[in-house]
């Protein structure tokens, strides 16, 4: 039988598929879009805050030098995560159009950036630690706490709250970094098919 | 783009867009999912569309992309349908529906099990695509395209047991 023979009759079987809904799938993608805008909008809205936040404490006449430099750090490594998040964003969209090698590329690309982002993040909590522990020590100091409910109630307050988000947020980072390396991996192998 | 507009094209190529799901994607709500993900992607591509390929080898590409972004990193193989021996009903003929069901699932399933340099040429090869408009959807030569085509036939073949 010829190849073109062949690739007729499979053509036949391929197309008796099911075909989707096409009026559900317009509606599921209108609300998708509504959704991606409301994550958009609340990740902007918490970066806004946190930013507001930061340079009230650095602008704060009353704040100390000590603190002023804390806001600075806070500062710099708030803007530097929100550069690298877009950066591993940056093309997304257009790149559906591309062909597959230019597309493998971006992949490889946002993969590494990805990778780096998860670093910056996971190395944000031992230098926000490094930094936040000489500021906070006098307040840390047990006979600081023992006699004073209050700061006792808010420094155990402090660390069940970092502890049930600290902890869970390094280990999706570690999850994370582990599968970006093993899509880089795939998408190296796929490439050089590409390139035969 | 217009909602209408982009309900008018989701009609016309839902058919490619479903078959081209199914070529990555096995599990029914999975698939859903893959295609929900295909159609948004289109919608954020169109605006950068400026005919220099058919409007169908333009929504063939992106379909294509967001499926290779789809399976890429994943370890599991993809799954294949369990062919249910009780669909072949010998009693209504050689083709009845219940074999051509199997055949198209068979088909399915060898097409899904390819390596996907292979099923994406496979994939539009099936659509009616020309070579000429494969190399232009995958971005790849057309010769490129003529290498993988063989490949895959040879590949299909073994698979459904129609080598000897």
């Amino acid at each position: 039988m010829n190849p073109g023979d062949d690739w007729t009759r499979w053509s036949d079987d391929w197309q008796r598929q099911p075909t989707v809904d096409a009026d559900r799938l317009r509606r599921r993608v209108r609300r998708k879009r509504r959704q991606m805008q409301a994550v958009l909008g609340f990740e902007w809205c918490t970066a806004l805050f946190a930013t507001g936040q930061v340079l009230r404490l650095l602008l704060d006449p009353g704040a100390g030098l000590r603190w002023k430099a804390w806001a600075g750090l806070a500062l710099l490594l708030v803007s530097t995560s929100a550069y690298l998040s877009l950066r591993v964003r940056r093309g997304t969209w257009q790149a559906a159009a591309d062909g597959m090698p230019e597309l493998l590329r971006l992949t490889a690309r946002r993969a590494r950036a990805g990778i780096r982002l998860a670093w910056l993040n996971i190395a944000s909590v031992p230098l926000l630690l490094a930094f936040t522990l000489p500021l906070a020590a006098p307040w840390l100091a047990p006979s600081r706490w023992r006699h004073d409910p209050a700061l006792e109630h808010l420094l155990l307050v402090q660390v069940g709250i970092n502890g049930v988000v600290i902890v869970p947020l390094l280990v999706f980072f570690a999850v994370y970094i582990r599968r970006q390396r093993r899509r880089l991996r795939q998408v190296e192998a796929l490439l050089r098919d590409y390139g035969e | 783009m217009r909602e209408g507009e982009f309900a008018a094209l989701l009609h016309e190529h839902a058919g490619l867009l479903s078959r081209i799901a199914a070529s990555y994607e096995a599990d029914p709500s999975l698939r859903d999912d893959l295609l929900q993900d295909i159609a948004l992607a289109l919608w954020k591509a169109l605006p950068a569309w400026r005919g220099e390929a058919a409007l169908k080898t333009f929504v063939a590409r992106v379909a294509h992309n967001r499926g290779a972004s789809h399976v890429i990193g994943r370890t599991r193989r993809p799954s294949t349908h369990g062919l249910d021996e009780d669909l072949a009903d010998p009693a209504h003929g050689p083709e009845s529906h219940a074999q051509l069901e199997q055949k198209r699932l068979r088909l399915q399933d060898a097409v899904r099990a390819l390596p996907l340099t292979l099923r994406q040429a496979v994939t539009l090869a099936l659509e009616g695509f020309s070579q000429q408009e494969i190399a232009a959807a995958l971005g790849i030569s057309a010769n490129n395209v003529a290498v993988r085509l063989n490949r895959a036939r040879k590949a299909l073949k073994d698979a459904l047991g129609e080598s000897a």
